[in-house]
């Protein structure tokens, strides 16, 4: 089934983009563009999630939050946000957003946390996360490939339960960044780019198939296939 | 042709020039001291002076009015015995002389045709042959003497004179006094010049110490610290209004800067929601096309895209951490657990470039901070010194103790080094050295990670400090207050 989200942005450009790129990801995307219709539509068309920018011409997005949670409906709301301090991200957590998304993002960033909202509604977690061959056990953070224990580090481990957490999804640096190291500095050397080979390299030690996979410019993918992420192209040539 | 070279100046006007050098190079203090001197020197020279040649006229004076005196007498004694002196009579003269022989006092008496008819013994050789003169008053070397005609009484002052007299001393002992005074001038003289400068020096000292307290509170005035103002001492003098003019300078400079900040964080902000369209929507595009020619050109500009965001981000960062100087904001954080953390996310990558990245004492240590400010300065100088050290090099870390309200959190590195002039520029806005990696392979740096490194620390109370020596390697040293 399809993950309907409702978009509340007034920016037409952003949200056309957004639109496109949700649809790319086979998610239903309804725009509106002021406080009320965003209300009347949660109301009406119950989305799976809500995408809210917080600076609505002449409107404050929090509102929209603070009616909806008003009425104790617990639909998952990420903010967007041009406000990047930190009382900011703080105010729209504590009005009970479920996450934020400072402007400018990355659309792969912007799919991964819808992903990550609708999910946390509906799954109940087990002690233990699996991926194809992967496992990791939650409790005691061991992780297996095909029964075989993974010597890794705390880390390295941590990098195997988001990458399982978001499988067949590309995860950009400065999502890694922000998750692992709870930090949006990626710092001016290839830092990411080398845990995730010293992980790639345990993973794959003796096995023939790839799991981590690297996206060229945008990020890293957990995939038993070679990811297809790109859509094939509705027009034929490059050259034109 | 045009002789370039330029006219050699005036000899007395270039000496003026190299004096004034000279006296513009001496301090304000001792200049008012050297005036506070000649001013002393030349008044006490003028006392002096005058002092002295007022003493010697009235000693010369009451010399003459003795020894008018004198003639009023004895030429009324002389009326009453009709000009003979008798032998008891000059005895007394003689008598009277003796007791005035320290003045080398004398008498002589003339008769009318101002022929010598008597004297005293005690009349000096040297004027033995001395004849009564025409005025009243004659001189002879350091003799003065009245010359008074005196008449058969009652007759006074009538016709001819019966005879002359005159009286005269010696004005030795108004000289020896005069030198004697001198002497004691001399002395007192002396002693203003000793202390003339002394006292010059502490009088101008005296003078300019409020102006020294006002330079060295200036001096320690910060910019940023809002709270820092000169004292003003209340006394409403010049030195106040000055010190307020230069409060009310700072205050200006410091809505100015606040002002710029704040426009940075507003033009921030107002970038970033074109950045996210623009971006979006270059990622929708990108995706849906094949690899080739146009998908690595919309990669370049999702690359430029993501370098304008970081550039959006670091001045948000930068004006944040102005901004957080006020110490809101800020927790409790234990710096040796944070650098743990750290080291993790960079041990990796140190591995992978064959470097050394070693611990060596992490006291327990807790500081006040922002979190995540504290963690991008950790974060900056570990990447710093890891990205400028060369393959098999090291980096030090270490965080001690270095007295009881200091901690110092000290990275050191083998690496390339910073050169003397580039070292002064290191932590300014958009500074970027020439040398690092290979920036094929590295993000695209910024210029403003050391210049928000320092605006973090020194918004805690801290210091930044950098050493460095070209080809031996670096040493960033971050003193931060210690909480408890």
């Amino acid at each position: 089934m399809a993950i309907n989200i409702l978009l509340v942005e007034d920016d037409p450009s952003l949200s056309n983009a957004i639109l496109e790129g949700l649809s790319d990801q086979e998610m239903k995307c309804e725009i509106v563009s002021t406080v009320p219709l965003a209300i009347q539509a949660i109301r009406d068309r119950r989305p799976d999630a809500v995408v809210l920018d917080l600076m609505l011409s002449g409107e404050n997005g929090l509102d929209v939050l603070k009616a909806i949670r008003a009425q104790r409906d617990p639909t998952p709301v990420l903010i967007l946000t041009a406000l990047g301090s930190l009382e900011n991200r703080v105010a729209g957590l504590n009005e009970g957003a479920d996450d934020y998304l400072v402007k400018p993002f990355e659309m792969l960033e912007l799919i991964a946390r819808i992903t990550a909202i609708t999910r946390r509604n509906n799954r109940i977690e087990g002690s233990t996360l699996t991926f194809g061959p992967l496992l990791l056990d939650l409790t005691t953070r061991r992780v297996f490939r095909e029964g075989k224990e993974l010597k890794l580090s705390p880390t390295e481990t941590s990098l195997v339960e988001l990458f399982i957490r978001h499988e067949n999804q590309v995860l950009t640096r400065k999502m890694l960044c922000h998750q692992l190291w709870e930090t949006t500095w990626e710092g001016e050397t290839n830092v990411i780019e080398v845990h995730i080979n010293r992980l790639r390299s345990k993973l794959d030690r003796g096995f023939e198939q790839s799991l981590i996979h690297t996206i060229r410019g945008r990020g890293y993918m957990l995939s038993e296939s070679e990811p297809k992420p790109r859509i094939e192209p509705p027009e034929a040539s490059d050259n034109g | 042709m045009v002789d370039g070279r330029p006219k050699p100046e005036d000899a007395s006007e270039l000496l003026g020039q190299s004096r004034m050098r000279y006296w513009g190079k001496l301090t304000f203090r001792v200049r008012t001291a050297v005036i506070l001197t000649l001013f002393i020197l030349i008044t006490a020279l003028a006392v002096g002076f005058a002092f002295r040649n007022v003493a010697s006229l009235l000693q010369v004076k009451q010399t003459y009015l003795d020894l008018q005196d004198d003639a009023q007498e004895f030429a009324e004694q002389l009326e009453l015995i009709a000009g003979t002196i008798s032998p008891e009579r000059s005895q007394a003269w003689n008598r009277h002389a003796a007791t005035h022989e320290l003045h080398h006092w004398f008498l002589r008496v003339f008769d009318e045709k101002k022929k010598l008819t008597w004297e005293t013994i005690s009349v000096p050789d040297s004027l033995q042959s001395l004849t009564l003169g025409n005025t009243d008053i004659q001189e002879s070397g350091k003799y003065r003497f009245l010359n008074r005609p005196f008449y058969r009484s009652p007759s006074r002052n009538k016709g001819n004179p019966t005879g002359w007299i005159q009286v005269g001393c010696s004005l030795e002992l108004v000289e020896d006094s005069m030198a004697q005074l001198d002497r004691l001038l001399l002395w007192v003289f002396l002693i203003v010049v000793i202390l003339g400068p002394i006292v010059s020096l502490i009088l101008s000292a005296q003078l300019l110490n409020p102006l020294t307290d006002l330079t060295k509170q200036a001096a320690e005035l910060s910019v940023t610290n809002r709270t820092q103002v000169l004292g003003l001492r209340g006394s409403g003098d010049e030195l106040d209004s000055f010190a307020g003019t230069v409060n009310s300078l700072l205050s200006r400079v410091r809505s100015h800067l606040k002002a710029n900040e704040d426009w940075i964080a507003n033009s921030a902000h107002q970038l970033r929601s074109p950045l996210a369209a623009i971006t979006s929507n270059v990622e929708v595009v990108l995706g849906r096309l094949p690899d080739g020619k146009s998908s690595d050109m919309l990669s370049s500009v999702l690359n430029e895209c993501e370098y304008l965001n970081k550039l959006v981000q670091q001045l948000l960062l930068l004006s944040e951490a102005n901004a957080i100087g006020l110490k809101s904001k800020c927790s409790q954080i234990r710096l040796d657990t944070m650098i743990r953390e750290s080291s993790d996310f960079f041990e990796a990558l140190a591995t992978a470039n064959n470097i050394s990245l070693n611990f060596n004492s992490l006291e327990p240590i807790t500081v006040l901070a922002n979190h995540e400010h504290l963690r991008i300065v950790l974060h900056n100088i570990i990447d710093n010194a890891i990205k400028y050290t060369l393959e098999n090099g090291s980096v030090e870390i270490e965080l001690t103790k270095t007295s009881s309200s200091e901690c110092t959190l000290r990275v050191s590195d083998t690496g390339i080094g910073i050169s003397p002039t580039d070292l002064a520029r290191v932590s300014r806005r958009f500074f970027r050295s020439d040398s690092g990696r290979d920036p094929a392979t590295t993000p695209r740096g910024t210029g403003l990670g050391l210049n928000i490194v320092k605006t973090i620390v020194e918004g805690i109370d801290g210091r930044l400090e950098i050493d460095s020596s070209l080809g031996k390697g670096t040493t960033v040293q971050i003193v931060l207050p210690i909480v408890g």
